[in-house]
């Protein structure tokens, strides 16, 4: 068996790629993704006042469905298996948490045309996206 | 602080730093380049420099030059930043570190900047840059009978913008409406003004720059919220207006608080049904799903009048922005007539004939105006039509402290302070103080006290060609006489008496206006209250009821209703040498006269009626300053609105319209926009019999006379000029009432700024002054303080 990867080495790259690809087309046209990069450990979990179970390691995305409008405004929340893609998807209103989110959390993906001022603050990331897609 | 380089710093050589610079400038994309600041430390550092940043320390790793990136230049500190290091003697890049705050945060480490973004400066308007943000009410020394309280709200989970939007709204209560400070209840975050998104101080606030002036009276919490209304609960009377103003996040079960609480509808109507009774209600609310608070609000107020209005409906969330919330931005910027940064509003929204907005009118603007695309404005009123005659400012507007209180043909000015009151008269080029009493002097049994003691109307009460002056307190009613060189109280009557049926009681009575009703040559003083009208005539050292009836009552057709009935002005419409009341509510208008032991209507007419040209809409409509504008012994009526202005004058049972004009029509070289234009006092300022009326924008002022189916503006001058010594300025001068301060036919109008006071006299096409003195003049022993000094 292939050593496992630890967090650090963790490539988030690919799991990216499933966040982008279970985007609907609303998100594609306003949306903003954030991904929390770190892998969780399976058992019980929660998000945002959500809370579940899973049975296998997992990272966390959160899609912002009309960034920049105040709280309490549509969002979900994606559980993703890094390996196999399998994601499971949580409907929410509200933010990981009010405030900045934790330095893990990273903007990976927004809509053309939407501003720096709508996006979540991120606390000791001085860069908060690395990765901005247009939208077709 | 951070360990200093050392007391002889080693500079770094021109060329070295042109190399670093280059290269710093070459890393940055276009759009870096378009919103970050570099700047370069003139000293290299030694291996070994620490800076302290606030929670971190950085320690230098080896001999270098700093090149510091700031990300978010127009951001308060903390936010990203880049401290790169580069080679002192060869320019080449060492490494870099991010951080969240700069080397020089305590000015220890000096920076040149060598690159700057380009920002976006708002455009302001150099004589209004702080309209919004520098006190310009005039004192308040006597609305001590009609307070004005707010509840200002962000949670503990708001973003700065939501803060920002609490601080315009702070600013344009106590700056441009004169609400007390102290009447403000600040419930912000934590008990400071701070918000999630900001790490530390606010910094200034992104209106104008300038430091927050509001005052937080504690954190954002349900329990705090309740303290507050329990507070009012004690202090609201029925003359009272509170404002309840939410900024923050919204669910769909309630008004957040925190992250994992809310305050629901329902909870919020039960604390709106705990308070007492009291004159108006308005409540606007940001936060999203707003709109649910509409039915509670409106169905558990205990106010007479209701107004609520939200930027979203109950199934929606509302837009924010990177400053400020568009809907709250756009309905502060109603009130304000300015933006938060200080310009003119390129269309400011319709305002009554003395420049206030009503709470529909605001809401409407509001609505237009939002630029918040999901948004969806709700309002609402209770009873319908009551917003149009909701004002954040005091209404109806102070009575006047103006008349002949001696006979001798001119009129004196009463005017009070919080020392005490005095009787003003011109005297040539100055005043003279005719008497001065302080606070805690009895005049007969009047105790005098200007803290809760309103003074006016002045009218000649007993028909002696005097004129007397009406005071009220909590206490009671009084008539003051100026007599002997003193003032003297020929009646004053405690709350509980009864003047004939009607029961005086000063917390909920409105008193006005007074005119000669019966036409014995004695005014009368109109009175009402939350159970009908009365007309109270002065007799011996009580007074009597001529008149008094309930609500519900009917005079003619009209239906009396005094909590959406505005009255006045008095004047004498049908020329029968009695006064009549100009009436208007959600319906129509009407003109009252006194008949009997009740009133008569001869006139009424619904909206929608046609006065001539004129389209009638109380709504939007205003009706004042009334008087003789043709000279044929009756007076008129001037009505204005979004569209126009016009002139009715009563015809039978109806009224007719001998001139309206529209907006953009040249009155002589006076441009007609009512949306920027603020009307005066009517009088005959030239006297030839005929009334005329001021009229001030912020360009200037002009006198309008009625000239057949138009008007004509004999005068007009722009803000710069001088009549005589005073110099015009709309932005800081108050026109206070029009009389014959010299005698004669001709009125002037007495004028107040923060430089003092004055008289101006029309002459010719322009105005003189024959009267100005600045504050400090002693009048007699009144010490003249515009600061403090209610005329």
């Amino acid at each position: 068996m292939p050593p496992t990867k630890s967090q650090e080495q963790q490539d988030f790259g690919s799991v990216l790629a499933f966040v982008l690809a279970e985007l609907t087309d609303s998100e594609r046209a306003m949306s903003v993704v954030y991904l929390d990069e770190r892998i969780r450990p399976s058992g019980p979990g929660s998000i945002a006042g959500h809370e579940f179970k899973r049975d296998i390691p997992y990272v966390i995305a959160f899609i912002d469905q009309r960034p920049g409008a105040n709280w309490m405004h549509p969002c979900r929340y994606l559980l993703i298996e890094p390996v196999s893609g399998r994601i499971t998807t949580i409907v929410s209103d509200h933010p990981p948490l009010f405030g900045s989110l934790p330095p893990t959390w990273r903007a990976v993906w927004r809509s053309l045309g939407i501003d720096d001022w709508r996006l979540l603050p991120i606390s000791g990331s001085p860069l908060q996206e690395e990765q901005t897609e247009e939208n077709s | 602080m951070n360990t200093p380089i050392h007391s002889h710093p080693h500079p770094i050589g021109p060329d070295v730093a042109a190399i670093i610079k280059r290269h710093a400038l070459a890393t940055l994309s276009q759009q870096q380049a378009g919103t970050m600041r570099l700047s370069i430390s003139p000293h290299v550092l030694p291996a070994g420099h620490t800076f302290n940043l606030v929670d971190t320390k950085m320690t230098v790793r080896q001999q270098a030059a700093l090149v510091f990136v700031d990300h978010m230049p127009q951001a308060n500190w903390g936010h990203a930043c880049t401290y790169r290091f580069y080679d002192p003697t060869t320019g080449e890049s060492l490494y870099q570190e991010d951080a969240i705050f700069p080397p020089n945060l305590g000015g220890e480490t000096s920076l040149e900047v060598f690159h700057e973004p380009i920002f976006h400066v708002p455009v302001t308007h150099s004589a209004l840059a702080d309209y919004v943000s520098r006190p310009r009410i005039l004192p308040t020394a006597s609305q001590v009978l009609e307070q004005r309280y707010a509840i200002l709200w962000t949670s503990q989970i708001s973003n700065l913008r939501h803060v920002e939007d609490l601080e315009f709204l702070w600013r344009a209560l106590v700056n441009v409406y004169g609400f007390s400070p102290s009447n403000i209840y600040v419930l912000c975050y934590n008990g400071t003004i701070g918000a999630v998104d900001v790490s530390g101080a606010v910094g200034n606030w992104a209106g104008n720059n300038t430091p927050y002036q509001m005052q937080v009276h504690s954190s954002a919490t349900t329990a705090n919220l309740q303290t507050v209304f329990n507070t009012l609960a004690a202090k609201l009377k029925p003359k009272d207006l509170l404002l309840i103003h939410t900024n923050n996040h919204g669910s769909t079960t309630g008004l957040c608080v925190d992250n994992s609480s809310v305050i629901t509808p329902t909870q919020f109507g039960t604390m709106l049904s705990g308070l007492p009774a009291y004159r108006s209600l308005v409540v606007t609310m940001e936060q999203c799903f707003s709109g649910a608070f509409q039915g509670p609000v409106l169905a558990k107020s205990t106010a007479t009048n209701t107004v609520f209005a939200s930027a979203v409906s109950a199934d929606k969330s509302s837009d924010g922005a990177a400053h400020f919330d568009p809907w709250a931005l756009a309905w502060i910027e109603a009130i304000a007539g300015t933006t938060a940064a200080g310009a003119a509003l390129s269309s400011p929204p319709p305002h009554n004939l003395d420049g206030m907005v009503s709470m529909k009118a605001s809401c409407d603007w509001a609505k237009a105006n939002d630029t918040g695309s999901d948004d969806n404005p709700q309002y609402g009123d209770k009873p319908p039509g009551c917003g149009s005659s909701i004002f954040l400012g005091i209404t109806p507007s102070l009575p006047t402290q103006v008349g002949d209180v001696n006979r001798d043909g001119c009129a004196e000015i009463v005017v009070t302070s919080p020392w005490g009151i005095g009787i003003l008269e011109q005297v040539g080029n100055t005043m003279a103080g005719l008497t001065l009493s302080p606070n805690g002097t009895r005049f007969g049994g009047w105790l005098l006290n200007t803290a809760d003691n309103e003074v006016g109307p002045l009218a000649d009460f007993d028909g002696d060609g005097e004129a007397e002056i009406f005071i009220s307190s909590p206490w009671g009613i009084g008539i003051l006489k100026f007599s002997g060189g003193a003032l003297t109280c020929p009646m004053l009557q405690p709350n509980g008496t009864r003047f004939g049926g009607w029961l005086l009681n000063t917390a909920d009575n409105t008193f006005g206006p007074a005119s000669d009703y019966d036409g014995d040559g004695k005014a009368e003083i109109l009175v009402t209250s939350p159970w009908g009208i009365g007309i109270l005539k002065l007799s011996g050292s009580t007074m009597s009821c001529l008149m008094l009836q309930p609500n519900g009552t009917r005079f003619g057709g009209w239906l009396l209703e005094t909590n959406i009935n505005t009255l006045g002005p008095a004047a004498d419409y049908n020329g029968d040498g009695k006064a009549e009341i100009l009436i208007s509510s959600p319906w129509g208008i009407g003109i009252l006269e006194l008949s009997g032991a009740t009133m008569a209507c001869p006139m009424l007419q619904p909206n929608g009626t046609r006065f001539g040209g004129w389209l009638l809409d109380t709504s939007n409509n205003n009706l004042g300053r009334a008087g003789d504008y043709n000279g044929d012994g009756k007076a008129e009526i001037l009505i204005s609105s979004p569209w126009g202005i016009g002139i009715l004058e009563l015809s039978g049972a109806t009224m007719a319209c001998p001139m309206l004009q529209p907006n953009g029509t040249r009155f002589g070289g006076w441009l007609l926009e009512t949306s920027q234009n603020i009307f005066g006092p009517a009088a005959d300022y030239d006297g030839d019999g005929k009334v005329e009326v001021l009229i001030s924008s912020a360009w200037g002022i002009g006198i309008l006379k009625l000239a057949g189916g138009t008007m004509s503006a004999p005068m007009m001058q722009p803000n710069g000029t001088r009549f005589g010594g005073w110099l015009l300025n709309t932005a800081d001068n108050h026109l206070g009432t029009a009389a014959s301060y010299e005698g004669g036919p001709v009125n002037e109008v007495l004028i107040t700024s923060p430089w003092g006071i004055g008289i101006l006299r029309q002459s010719g096409n322009t105005m003189i002054a024959p009267m100005m003195q600045p504050n400090g003049t002693r009048f007699g022993g009144w010490l003249l303080n515009t600061a403090d000094n209610q005329f």
